[in-house]
């Protein structure tokens, strides 16, 4: 105990604020990821089955909803978490504290993972839709129980890419007022030089992207072949 | 069992249009193996593709399993085109099964698809999967099996819903050619076992010369030939029908061997170059040697080859006949009146290097 008060004086000093931080970006990455993954496969799906050739084609909504989506991937996230103070504030109530970084979040990174669920999804062999159509399967059977079972390596992936971009996110999220680990970095290592905060949370942040890594890799290995 | 009737069908793509089908008419009766070949770009795999509605025609109609208006698939609304899709099984050049199941699931998702109840989809599956030879690989996925194992479990897959009509869509263009006749003998015995129609999309003779009892040889959109696939090559009326009976009676070595010396100096001469071709009962008879004595003619046998249609043998011969003019004439003749089917071959012509056969029998 003697060493490592000597070794992280400011961490164990600060633990309780430390502690919070690493609940505050829990909470904030899980949200956002389960919220990213609600909304992402959603629009990945309608992405996919609107294109040229398949299930639901539709040349109106294929020349606008993927305009929409490339906009937002277009604006860097500093940027859209100014941009959207109104509307954060309009869903949550706020635009500080996790809330107000959560909506953004999920903003910017439902567009990425939409666009990867999007090209996993064209991936599955036309010919593997044209059995399930030859068999008569309905259209919504083939696009949830065929082509989301036939496209999941990719899916759990780019979940697992998503997961690791959000971890970054929620960081910057944290220096305009979301709290977190990024926040406690910021404000007590780097603005106060202590060193050892700061590599603390790096730690913290690499043990976090490295074991939501495994866990997406042990999914990977159990549900495909 | 399927009556297809003046069937269009256009691509728009872009600025041109391609016309896949032009007014394509056929009937499959109940029980047959109809095959339907073509070159890539014919429109075939357009055709088999109406039938179940993957397509959707621009005009005509297409009966299935009855003449009158209900069973019209062109016209069905698409919950009725589904039901009326599970009566009909389809098998793909390149399998499609799903990668993510292993071959029970992939044989069982159908019935899972319909709701049949877990005791009966484990008796189905195990039957389908005997009829097939593949139980013992009910556990792996397709990533480990052969070309030939992937298109048993497809069949298995696409006979589970017990449907009337099997449609195969190049369904052994992917394999190796000892793997295609074990396919072949497959759809054969599924047809002979459980009384099921087929249509069989292919490019390769083989496949119908096999299998096939009727046939339709399609060619930029137009049935060009049809009828028993005996008939239909032996008897070819389109140049294309010609070039696959050609293909499968490897004529087209026939130029190379014409022009040898000794072929030339009997054309020279004044004898004929002749194809005989004999079916049945004509090929028991021992009528090369039979001519050359009645009819004082020489026979020159060229070459010729025996061809298997199902369980049909088709002797194919090109001979060169010597002799006077009256007494070719009369060979002929008799060789004819003994059905065995005859034809000149115009070698006047192969000195431009273009043997063709004069259509006078």
């Amino acid at each position: 105990m003697q060493t490592i008060e000597t070794l992280l004086p400011n961490v164990v000093k600060y633990w309780d604020v430390f502690l919070q931080a690493i609940i505050d970006t829990l909470i904030m990455v899980s949200v956002t990821l389960a919220l990213v993954i609600i909304f992402g496969t959603l629009i990945g799906i309608i992405l996919a089955v609107i294109s040229k050739g398949h299930l639901y084609q539709n040349a109106i909504l294929n020349a606008i909803i993927p305009k929409i989506v490339n906009l937002f991937r277009a604006i860097p996230f500093v940027i859209l978490l100014a941009l959207l103070l109104p509307f954060t504030r309009l869903i949550v109530g706020t635009a500080i504290g996790v809330p107000g970084a959560i909506v953004p979040m999920v903003i910017a990174m439902t567009p990425f993972v939409s666009r990867q669920i999007e090209l996993t999804l064209l991936e599955v062999d036309m010919g593997v839709i044209q059995m399930a159509r030859s068999m008569g399967f309905s259209k919504p059977y083939i696009v949830l129980r065929i082509m989301l079972s036939e496209a999941r390596a990719g899916i759990i992936r780019s979940f697992v890419i998503s997961s690791i971009s959000i971890v970054s996110f929620a960081t910057m999220a944290g220096v305009i007022g979301g709290g977190g680990i990024g926040d406690f970095a910021i404000r007590y290592g780097y603005g106060r030089m202590m060193t050892d905060i700061t590599f603390v949370s790096v730690i913290v942040l690499l043990v976090l992207v490295f074991s939501m890594q495994g866990i997406g890799n042990f999914i990977l290995r159990k549900t495909t072949h | 069992m399927i009556k297809i009737r003046d069937i269009y069908k256009t691509y728009q793509g872009g600025s041109t249009a391609v016309k896949a089908l032009r007014g394509v008419s056929l009937d499959v009766a109940k029980g047959e193996i109809y095959g339907v070949i073509g070159h890539s770009g014919s429109g075939k795999s357009t055709l088999i593709r109406c039938i179940n509605q993957l397509e959707r025609v621009d005009s005509g109609q297409i009966f299935v399993g009855g003449n009158n208006t209900n069973n019209d698939i062109t016209k069905l609304p698409e919950s009725k085109l589904r039901r009326k899709r599970s009566q009909m099984g389809m098998i793909f050049q390149h399998f499609n099964l799903l990668n993510n199941s292993n071959v029970y699931q992939n044989v069982a998702m159908p019935l899972v698809y319909y709701r049949v109840n877990k005791k009966e989809i484990a008796a189905r599956v195990k039957n389908l999967l005997e009829l097939v030879g593949l139980w013992e690989k009910r556990k792996a996925y397709p990533s480990e099996l052969s070309g030939g194992q992937k298109q048993r479990v497809a069949i298995a897959r696409a006979l589970a819903n017990n449907p009337d009509i099997l449609l195969s869509d190049e369904a052994t263009s992917a394999l190796d050619p000892d793997t295609t006749e074990s396919i072949l003998a497959l759809l054969k015995e599924v047809n002979q076992k459980l009384g099921i129609t087929i249509v069989i999309i292919a490019h390769q003779m083989s496949v119908i010369k096999d299998i096939c009892s009727k046939v339709a040889v399609l060619h930029e959109g137009i049935i060009v030939d049809q009828g028993q696939t005996v008939d239909v090559f032996t008897n070819p009326t389109h140049h294309v029908t010609e070039r696959f009976a050609n293909s499968l009676f490897q004529a087209e070595r026939l130029q190379d061997i014409l022009s040898s010396g000794h072929i030339r100096n009997i054309c020279a001469a004044g004898g004929t170059v002749a194809r005989f071709l004999f079916r049945g009962s004509s090929a028991d008879e021992a009528l090369i040697s039979q001519i050359s004595r009645d009819f004082n003619v020489d026979v020159n046998v060229i070459f010729g080859n025996i061809v298997l249609f199902g369980k049909e043998p088709i002797g194919h011969l090109y001979v060169a006949i010597s002799g006077s003019d009256d007494n070719i004439n009369k060979a002929v003749a008799y060789a004819q009146s003994r059905g065995v089917l005859f034809s000149r071959i115009n070698t006047n012509a192969t000195s431009d290097k273009k043997a063709s056969l004069d259509a006078n029998d």
